[in-house]
């Protein structure tokens, strides 16, 4: 199988440590193989400057955060990239670390790597990590609908300025951020020095490879509460006490963002669920923060489905050989805007047992 | 806490409210593959074109709830024998039943209305178009 270069994405607000963590980070030899691309808002560029990288492995986007221009500048500096590679000049590069502009919203760096033709054909997106500064952090996410979506993407969040905050404000912002994304591991950094297993994490989900790290990746059990209960409808009673799936709590100033699970105890049609996906991301794609899962198909049960998603673009169905464990529910994880679980449920209730049908006459 | 039994009146009123948010759902448009900057081409859909998802639907979960009676009514005043498709307005015009010819049964009715009702809602809401 082709071997596809893990792309980790460093994003987080301005000020957040991003640029101190990766400059503290990237002096371990065991990043020496790493290649930078650095994204940054305005016409003259900083935060390079900070890094110490050869001009081989560092690209500079400067072209801000406009969504086709970030798009397009990115993939170029992927071809870049690999016409480095292809001539040797860093030919020994093993992985690539995107530094995001602190107002980015990142779904369209995200975009690119899930859906670009050339850049999905030798690189897949490995994880999204995403800084917080636990003192400006609050009201950063009060303020910033880019900040929230910077939370809502990480598959892991660094905690940075830890020192300087208030234990008990420092409580109150874990809280707001484990409600905004509850399957991310949180952790402290310190003066901005975080060992490279703390940035990297032990466990993501290769769609390349086909591990068996889906679950790790998904975390399922983080959106459920004690008492909530699976959305599984073959009980007529299910939705008398639809009260009772509750998604995490949420922080007063984040009601409009819920992160919840929605489960199938029963295969489903997978014509119906890629209606129905392709339905919600067009109705309501910008409020989609993130979407993750794996799908028990009716068409091969055998095989499960991974999906992933930000916003209305979505990785193209990665087909497992096997289940990675004996749960063989479809599993559903969101983060979503003004989008309750409720009815995310009800419209997938219509089409996850879809029939074939003629077309509709006109 | 127990829901009060609806009475015949809170029914009708419902299937007539339903069938306005139906109406005016229906014609809403969905633009499938495009929407954005970064997409290209695209086909344009109409929430109608999930009539026939809606009604097998119903009629499936009437099915797996062995509802007789519910299977009954939904085939013969939603089911369009000349274009062998199903039809939600037909359905809300029973459940309404202007001039007393169907006669449908509380149960039927509220069982039909309830599941209706918030698939509906829910599209609407997902839509944008409220409800």
């Amino acid at each position: 199988m082709l071997h596809l270069m893990p792309v980790t994405v460093l994003t987080g607000f301005l000020g957040s440590g991003k640029t101190t963590v990766l400059a503290r980070l990237l002096k371990n030899p065991a990043l020496e193989k790493t290649a930078i691309i650095v994204n940054e808002f305005g016409e003259v560029g900083l935060d390079h400057d900070l890094l110490e990288r050869s001009d081989e492995d560092l690209i500079l986007l400067a072209n801000g955060c406009v969504c086709c221009t970030v798009r397009g500048d990115l993939v170029e500096a992927f071809h870049k990239l690999e016409r480095q590679r292809t001539a040797g000049n860093n030919a020994a590069f093993e992985r690539v670390i995107i530094e995001t502009t602190g107002l980015a919203d990142p779904a369209p760096i995200l975009h690119t790597l899930m859906t670009d033709p050339f850049v999905t054909a030798h690189y897949r997106l490995e994880q999204v990590i995403t800084t917080l500064d636990a003192v400006n952090a609050m009201a950063t996410l009060d303020q910033h609908d880019e900040a929230i979506k910077q939370v809502a993407v990480a598959d892991r969040l660094l905690l940075t300025k830890t020192d300087l905050a208030k234990p008990a404000e420092l409580q109150i912002l874990r809280q707001r951020i484990t409600a905004l994304n509850p399957a991310a591991p949180l952790v402290t950094v310190l003066n901005g020095e975080v060992a490279v297993e703390n940035f990297f994490g032990p466990v993501v989900f290769d769609v390349s490879s086909k591990t068996d790290t889906v679950q790790d990746w998904l975390r399922v059990e983080a959106y459920e509460t004690d008492h909530a209960h699976h959305a599984d409808h073959h009980h007529e009673h299910e939705h008398e006490h639809e009260h009772e799936h509750a998604a995490v709590d949420r922080n007063r100033h984040d009601d409009h963002i819920s992160a919840y699970a929605v489960t199938r105890e029963q295969p489903i049609s997978w014509v119906g669920f890629s209606a129905w996906l392709e339905m919600i991301s067009q109705m309501r794609g910008d409020d989609l923060l993130r979407v993750k899962g794996i799908v028990n198909v009716i068409e091969h049960p055998d095989r499960p489905v991974v999906i992933h998603g930000v916003q209305h673009l979505f990785h193209p169905p990665v087909f497992l050989d096997q289940w990675p464990s004996d749960d063989h529910r479809t599993r559903l994880v969101f983060i979503t805007r003004d989008i309750d679980r409720e009815d995310i449920d009800a419209t997938l209730q219509v089409f996850e047992n879809r029939k074939p049908r003629p077309a509709r006459p006109s | 806490m127990a829901e009060l039994p609806a009475t015949d009146t809170d029914l009708r009123a419902e299937a007539r409210h339903l069938l306005s948010l139906w109406e005016t759902l229906s014609r809403q448009h969905i633009s499938m593959a495009a929407g954005c900057a970064c997409g290209a081409g695209g086909v344009t859909l109409l929430l109608e074109d999930f009539e026939q998802d809606i009604a097998d639907y119903l009629l499936g979960e009437a099915e797996r709830n062995k509802r007789v009676e519910v299977i009954a009514f939904l085939r013969a005043q939603a089911f369009m024998e000349d274009t062998q498709l199903w039809s939600l307005s037909c359905l809300l015009k029973g459940l309404i039943d202007e001039d007393g010819t169907v006669q449908p049964s509380p149960e039927v009715s509220s069982g039909l209305l309830k599941r209706l009702g918030r698939t509906l809602s829910s599209f609407a809401k997902l839509h944008g178009s409220g409800d």
